[in-house]
């Protein structure tokens, strides 16, 4: 037998798969081999001792990091993914425009010329503008709404990213957030609302939800940056809550230590 | 990893927790540097995201994950010039020699294997980690290296001929 061919076969006996008649077997038709078995042996207690090195556990960073990258890679995607949407939107409304016949043109321009004298007119300007930017409120409350309900976390945070962009809240959003910060299952979905909410801490529906949200939490990550929140707040009621959860039953020595240094901090 | 590569990278989580521990057990046992083993884990999940769109299918997950593993493996040991050697790693790697004398006879063999582990060249050892504790087939692990499976059965039994050369040599010069 070649010298090759039995070096290949000496790993199934190191995996179990030759038993140790075979390979003697096979070791006696080799020149090269002929008396190596207590080697081949020995060889296969150092593949086998090698079971009993140990690597050392995950530290706690490494779950972090990943998570944000993961949450950051997330939010990019959502708002190329949009983008792609608007632009694809844009274009096939040119496309349609384009493709209009001559005198829908003209039609068009006629309407738009109208549309714009009107619009002109000084007594009553500043009241459209204002009308148009409440229906532009509404019209993105409205989506947020209905895709904090998608199945997709993607979907969601796009929902909480739409709410960043109001001047403010009105009760039902509001309650949507505070309703998605304790309940969604996503983690990121869960940071975002934190992050979104922010915004409208001048709002006490707001600020007594977010209070309210912190014996929710299990998630270390959402529990700090509530408790980042309410360090930049000032809020002096959710000292107890957050002393509560210093009680928790596994509750990491990190958060532990954050924690008490944000209540130390409000 | 089909989900993740159609844009549900929220499933990019999944396989974070399924395979964390196996790519730490295999970046440690490469590199024997328990600094670097959690940035070269990032270093892999970065890549499965940024190359999701090259994933067919056509292969198990596990080959291409270690195929990008090996790489990254590959890349910090061109950055780093060689792989740490022995009198690099932190003293706190092996037991004491208080722990030692106390100890039996079994935990200093097997601080010899680490040490011969060790010392053996970078490519020997990423072939014993590839095929001893991450369970893939030999077949798998030709495709990961670029090679036939019969050499990759040839190459893990003379790294291990040589490992055990080692062992016996830090043996030897233990006595």
């Amino acid at each position: 037998m070649k010298k090759r061919d039995i070096e290949e076969l000496f790993v199934d006996y190191f995996d179990g798969k030759l038993n140790a008649d075979e390979l003697k077997k096979m070791l006696a038709e080799s020149e090269k081999y002929k008396n190596q078995f207590e080697e081949i042996n020995k060889l296969k207690n150092l593949y086998v001792s090698l079971d009993n090195i140990s690597v050392p556990e995950p530290g706690e960073n490494m779950d972090k990091n990943f998570y944000n990258m993961l949450e950051l890679a997330s939010k990019a995607s959502s708002e190329a993914l949009h983008k792609r949407s608007i632009s694809k939107y844009f274009t096939e409304k040119a496309i349609k425009i384009i493709t209009l016949p001559k005198i829908s043109y003209a039609a068009l321009l006629l309407i738009i010329g109208i549309a714009v004298g009107k619009w002109a007119l000084p007594d009553n300007n500043g009241k459209r503008l204002e009308n148009l930017s409440a229906e532009l409120t509404s019209v993105k409350e409205v989506m947020a709404l209905t895709m904090l309900q998608q199945s997709a976390p993607t979907d969601r945070i796009k929902a909480v990213s739409y709410v960043n962009s109001l001047p403010n809240v009105d009760n039902k959003v509001a309650n949507a957030l505070i309703e998605t910060l304790n309940t969604d299952p996503n983690i990121n979905v869960r940071l975002a609302t934190v992050d979104a909410l922010s915004a409208f801490c001048g709002n006490p529906q707001v600020r007594q939800g977010l209070i309210r949200s912190i014996a929710n939490q299990t998630s270390p990550l959402v529990q700090v940056a509530l408790a980042d929140l309410m360090v930049s707040i000032h809020e002096k009621n959710s000292v107890e809550p957050l002393k509560k959860l210093l009680n928790e039953e596994g509750i990491k020595k990190s958060v532990k230590t954050k924690i008490e240094n944000c209540i130390t901090r409000i | 990893m089909f989900q993740v590569k159609t844009g549900d990278i929220e499933q990019l989580g999944v396989l974070f927790e399924r395979y964390k521990k196996p790519l730490l057990g295999f970046f440690y046992r490469t590199t024997r540097n328990p600094a670097l083993c959690e940035d070269l884990v990032q270093n892999v999940f970065l890549r499965l995201l940024k190359y999701r769109s090259t994933f067919t299918g056509s292969g198990k997950f596990t080959t291409w994950m270690f195929q990008i593993a090996h790489n990254v493996f590959i890349d910090n040991y061109t950055k780093s010039g060689k792989t740490r050697n022995i009198e690099d790693m932190d003293e706190n790697s092996f037991a004491t020699e208080q722990e030692l004398t106390n100890n039996l006879v079994k935990e200093e063999e097997l601080q010899l294997l680490n040490e011969a582990l060790n010392k053996l060249n970078s490519e020997q050892r990423e072939l014993i980690v590839l095929s001893k504790y991450q369970e893939l087939k030999y077949k798998e692990i030709g495709n990961i290296l670029n090679c036939s499976e019969g050499a990759v059965r040839v190459r893990i039994f003379r790294a291990l001929a040589e490992l055990k050369r080692i062992y016996l040599e830090l043996e030897g010069n233990k006595a």
